[in-house]
């Protein structure tokens, strides 16, 4: 039995914006297990951002607790959420979000040399996930003399390369063509399937909700539907 | 290693805005390096000239002759104390000096001689700035009967070389002792006050005319300035007496020391304004350069970069900024002060037609030239380098507290 690797219990959120307070969340529960490729879709100011970054230890719930890999982290302070991000959780970002200084072999390395991976290993791994995304040749490249997709496929090898438990995809392939997106999201199943990381999307896209194999719908803040499709 | 070279690459990606940072800290860099060179430089120079003219390195006298500048407070019996001095200074040179003040008059006019020092030319020609000042005639041979004096008092009393000139002076017993000497030289020092009332006479005739017999007003003891200080308190211990008092050339010459002590501050002052502009410059570039990557650091922390290798990463490209900057600037500010090193900066440009510069009573014609040392280069730089980094803490601060979720909401 395949165990979770996320939680959440009665999540709620609420956001003060001036005098008038958001109700971002009102009570999520849901369990994600290990290995799944799931998205979350709805209306904007449906709550999909803001849950996704409550899974990803970049925010607090109002109330409610958050398991991610088994730990809880409503109760870490901000190193232990860090350092959770950096081992467990790799992040997909809708506009890519590469250093721009950095090539995309560095890219790709920045955090393995955060984990404190050595050197010649991190070569290694480096040169291997990128081969796996297509973009060996384009390792020296800066992001800015790449294409959107190419760029957000560096942004995937730098999710996937230190093999997290976790991958949140906040809107990936939002900046992106129907064709790019469809092989960015291949790609993703692929490595889904093959390491078994767990994928989850925040998504409007139909395409991405037609490749997740579990499809949750967020209505004011709300689990409206969770429809598994295998 | 990575986090070195995000830092070094940043700096670059405002090529204009960094390059325009850099000339201005390199600049005042430069300038800064320049000036406390140059002052630390034309300092010793003055001091040097004072401790020629008036004192020595250090000096030893009669206790309380500082008070009054009576020349009944003297040294009765040199010799002793010369060999006590050598004892402790042994590659000295020692000047025996009487200090008097006096009239001189010529049958077209007189003038007061504020100090007429009774000298032993043989060490003075090695000691003192005057002998290389001589416009005319020569320095004192030793012999009785001869005068030097400056320009200004030559042109006054309407006298030449070999003409006669009366010297009226006091004795030990306050009696008004006249003497006829003959002007063997005449200087010039640049220096109004010492050119009219400034003049040397022989030891003997000084000691024969003021009846103090072997004694003398003044000791001066020429090492190096460096260990002047030292040598002042070992002299101290074993010369301060009841008779006796030793005094470092600032005690012997508080005038100097506290002009030299006010241009210090105010060279302090001018640094204080130079790296509060290096700060400025500083701050304003890496608080912009933060403000503008707020969404990147969002994302750095995202994807679990501490914020404290943020807060490095802030650090690291002010430090490159500023050790770019202080090499660029390194280069000026040396040129400039090697340059003045050699061929030295006239003090005659600083004042217009023939009025003489003086400062303290001391002349300030000579070449003023700057002095290149490592350490003023190092302790320089390390105060910018210090400076950068504390001014590029706010903004790196800020990054240390920037919230991801907040960051990456921006986008």
């Amino acid at each position: 039995m395949s165990k979770n690797i996320i939680k959440t219990q009665a999540v709620k959120k609420t956001f003060e914006q001036g005098k008038i307070k958001v109700r971002a969340l009102r009570g999520i529960d849901l369990e994600i297990e290990e290995g799944e490729f799931t998205a979350i879709s709805g209306p904007s100011g449906s709550g999909k951002t803001t849950l996704l970054n409550m899974i990803g230890c970049l925010d607090n719930p109002t109330s409610g607790q958050v398991e991610v890999a088994g730990k809880e982290v409503s109760k870490m302070t901000k190193t232990q959420m860090a350092n959770l991000r950096l081992h467990k959780i790799g992040f997909i970002f809708q506009a890519y979000n590469l250093v721009p200084v950095l090539t995309a072999f560095e890219n790709v390395e920045l955090v393995l040399s955060l984990q404190g991976v050595e050197k010649k290993k991190r070569k290694e791994m480096c040169l291997d996930i990128l081969e796996e995304v297509g973009l060996k040749e384009l390792a020296s490249r800066r992001p800015a003399e790449m294409s959107g997709g190419q760029q957000q496929r560096v942004a995937v090898a730098r999710a996937v390369v230190a093999k997290p438990a976790l991958i949140l995809a906040d809107e990936p392939t939002a900046n992106l063509d129907s064709e790019t997106g469809s092989k960015l999201l291949e790609m993703m199943r692929k490595l889904n399937k093959e390491h078994n990381i767990t994928f989850l999307f925040s998504t409007h896209d139909k395409m991405v909700m037609d490749y997740s194999t579990r499809l949750i719908s967020l209505s004011d803040g709300k689990v409206k539907d969770d429809i598994l499709k295998q | 290693m990575l986090l070195l070279k995000m830092a070094f690459r940043n700096l670059w990606r405002r090529k204009f805005r960094t390059i325009l940072t850099m000339i201005a800290i390199g600049f005042s860099y430069g300038l800064l390096l320049f000036f406390v060179q140059f002052t630390t430089g034309s300092h010793e120079g003055m001091i040097n000239t004072g401790i020629r003219m008036q004192a020595g390195h250090i000096i030893v006298q009669g206790k309380g002759y500082s008070e009054e500048r009576e020349i009944t407070e003297n040294i009765k019996d040199p010799e002793p104390v010369l060999q006590q001095i050598k004892d402790v200074v042994p590659d000295s040179d020692i000047s025996e000096r009487i200090f008097l003040t006096g009239s001189l008059s010529s049958s077209s006019g007189n003038t007061i001689l504020d100090n007429l020092v009774g000298v032993n030319p043989a060490i003075e020609k090695k000691v003192s700035e005057i002998p290389g000042k001589i416009i005319k005639g020569d320095y004192l041979s030793g012999k009785k009967g001869e005068i030097v004096i400056g320009a200004t008092a030559a042109k006054l009393l309407k006298v030449d070389l070999g003409m006669k000139v009366q010297l009226s002076i006091s004795d030990v017993n306050g009696n008004i002792i006249r003497a006829a000497l003959r002007v063997r030289g005449i200087f010039r020092t640049g220096g109004l006050s010492v050119d009219r009332g400034y003049a040397l006479i022989s030891l003997k005739q000084a000691q024969e005319m003021t009846k103090l017999g072997s004694a003398v007003t003044q000791l001066a003891i020429f090492s190096d300035l460096q260990s002047s200080e030292r040598l002042t308190s070992k002299l101290k211990t074993k010369l301060n007496t009841a008779e006796l008092e030793v005094l470092h050339w600032r005690d012997a010459m508080p005038m100097l020391a506290q002009m030299l002590w006010v241009d210090k501050i105010s060279m302090y002052v001018f640094l204080f304004i130079i790296l509060g502009i290096v700060s400025a410059g500083i701050l304003n570039t890496v608080l912009m350069s933060v403000m503008e990557r707020t969404r990147e650091f969002g994302v750095l922390k995202s994807i679990g970069m501490s914020p404290w290798r943020i807060f490095m990463l802030i650090i690291y490209e002010a430090l490159f900024t500023a050790i770019i900057a202080i090499f660029t600037g390194m280069i000026l500010g040396l040129s400039l002060s090697y340059y003045l090193s050699i061929h030295g900066l006239d003090p005659a440009v600083f004042v217009e037609g023939e009025q003489g510069m003086e400062a303290a009573g001391i002349p300030m014609t000579n070449l003023m030239y700057s002095k290149v040392t490592l350490f003023s280069v190092v302790w320089t730089a390390i105060s910018v380098i210090v400076l950068s980094v504390l001014s590029a803490l706010p903004p790196s601060i800020r990054a240390f507290r920037i919230k991801p979720v907040k960051a990456v909401r921006d986008l």
